[in-house]
């Protein structure tokens, strides 16, 4: 097995790099490849040809239509009206990004190994779990508990309201833990806001649907399969951004990939916790980097 | 595919589409185009829904203007037919 590995080494301390890392698993320094070097060189002129098409299209179909009716040839006329909307529109309704994507993934990575940090001081072992909350714009928090117990596994719906990051849910001194806003809180409320809808009162049925149509509209990925077995969901994502993300995230920062989930993983066990009212535990969330597809497992409990 | 990528390529083959068919026709009138390219805006949007909620405000926009222009077309015709 190890013969398909070629190794090489960070250029900043030296350590061992895999081929298959982008980041070195011992100071975090990117490791930029040559053909993610060209993909992002692709990525950069895909979205500088948009302008100069819906300009090129609104020039060109000013010009064949103005002609057209000093000539009187109507069918001219239709398609220079025709190429001249479609360039307005590929102009007017293109959303330039107002932060670089990677600027925007650096941001939210130091906030993020922060709560890696915390979890290693405090040795926290187990998974979180996500309190279910309603109301537009409301977003279930997540308490990771100090151990497993009958009250930490249940723990108050009032935690929702509440501001603490230590808290204490039971008489026992194992019913402690740390109550934290869900790092996929934002992508959650993005989601809702563009499908103007309270996921609290979406029915569990439509939540494929629902979920779907809101991850293409924010441009994040696409749902492939929504499964639900007997107390678990199992959610397949495409990912059409944030993959940079997902890949720093799980060389970085494993305790928050795996116990409260990265933003993406995280966003959809917040749903799942708003949509069916129930505590959401996240099992586990693969990341298949070939194919940008995430696969998120959750336990529901009551 | 992001959503508006699919709606610039669901309009601008309804648009261009209809300008191939009815010039077949040897349509004449400018306004059957326009009142076309009026709906054939709002199926390409519906069908192409959510955007973001910039895209949306502005395709709100570009939506109210197309709808003047029908309304304008239909308000014309209607006063042609009980003109005669």
């Amino acid at each position: 097995m190890t013969g398909h590995l070629t190794q090489s080494s960070c250029s900043t301390c030296g350590a061992d790099v895999f081929a298959e890392d982008n980041f070195c698993r011992n100071c975090g320094a990117e490791i930029v490849r040559l053909d993610a070097r060209r993909k992002t060189h692709q990525t950069f002129a895909r979205a500088d040809r948009r302008v100069p098409l819906g300009a090129f299209l609104a020039f060109f179909g000013g010009i064949v239509g103005f002609l057209s009716y000093l000539m009187g040839i109507v069918p001219m006329l239709a398609l220079g009206l025709a190429a001249f909307l479609v360039g307005i529109m590929i102009l007017y309704l293109h959303e330039s990004e107002s932060i670089p994507g990677s600027v925007a993934t650096d941001s939210i990575l130091s906030l993020l190994l922060n709560i890696e940090n915390l979890l290693g001081d405090l040795d926290l072992d187990e998974k979180g779990i996500y309190i279910p909350a309603s109301g537009l714009g409301a977003s279930p928090k997540v308490f990771v508990p100090l151990a497993l117990t009958p009250a930490t596994m249940s723990p108050s719906l009032g935690l929702s309201q509440s501001h603490g990051v230590f808290v204490t849910v039971g008489k026992n001194p194992e019913d402690r833990g740390i109550l934290l806003d869900a790092p996929g809180a934002g992508i959650m409320t993005a989601l809702e806001r563009s499908l103007r809808l309270d996921l609290a009162k979406a029915r569990f049925e439509d939540l494929k649907v629902d979920l779907d149509s809101g991850f293409k509209a924010l441009g994040i990925g696409r749902v492939v399969s929504l499964g639900r077995g007997d107390a678990t969901v199992t959610v397949e994502i495409e990912l059409t951004a944030l993959v940079e993300l997902e890949t720093k995230l799980r060389n970085l920062a494993p305790r928050v990939s795996a116990y409260i989930g990265t933003p993406i993983a995280s966003a959809v066990a917040a749903s799942l916790s708003k949509a069916t009212g129930r505590y959401v535990m996240m099992k586990n969330a693969d990341f298949d980097l070939p194919n940008r597809r995430i696969s998120i497992t959750v336990q529901l409990s009551e | 595919m992001k959503n508006v990528h699919v709606f610039f390529i669901v309009y601008a083959t309804l648009a261009f589409s209809t300008v191939f068919a009815l010039s077949l026709l040897s349509e004449e009138r400018i306004d059957v185009y326009m009142a076309l390219f009026a709906v054939e805006f709002f199926v390409a949007s519906e069908l192409t829904s959510p955007l973001t909620s910039t895209q949306q405000r502005r395709k709100n926009i570009v939506g109210v203007i197309m709808l003047v222009i029908f309304v304008g077309i239909v308000v014309e015709r209607v006063l042609e037919i009980l003109g005669r």
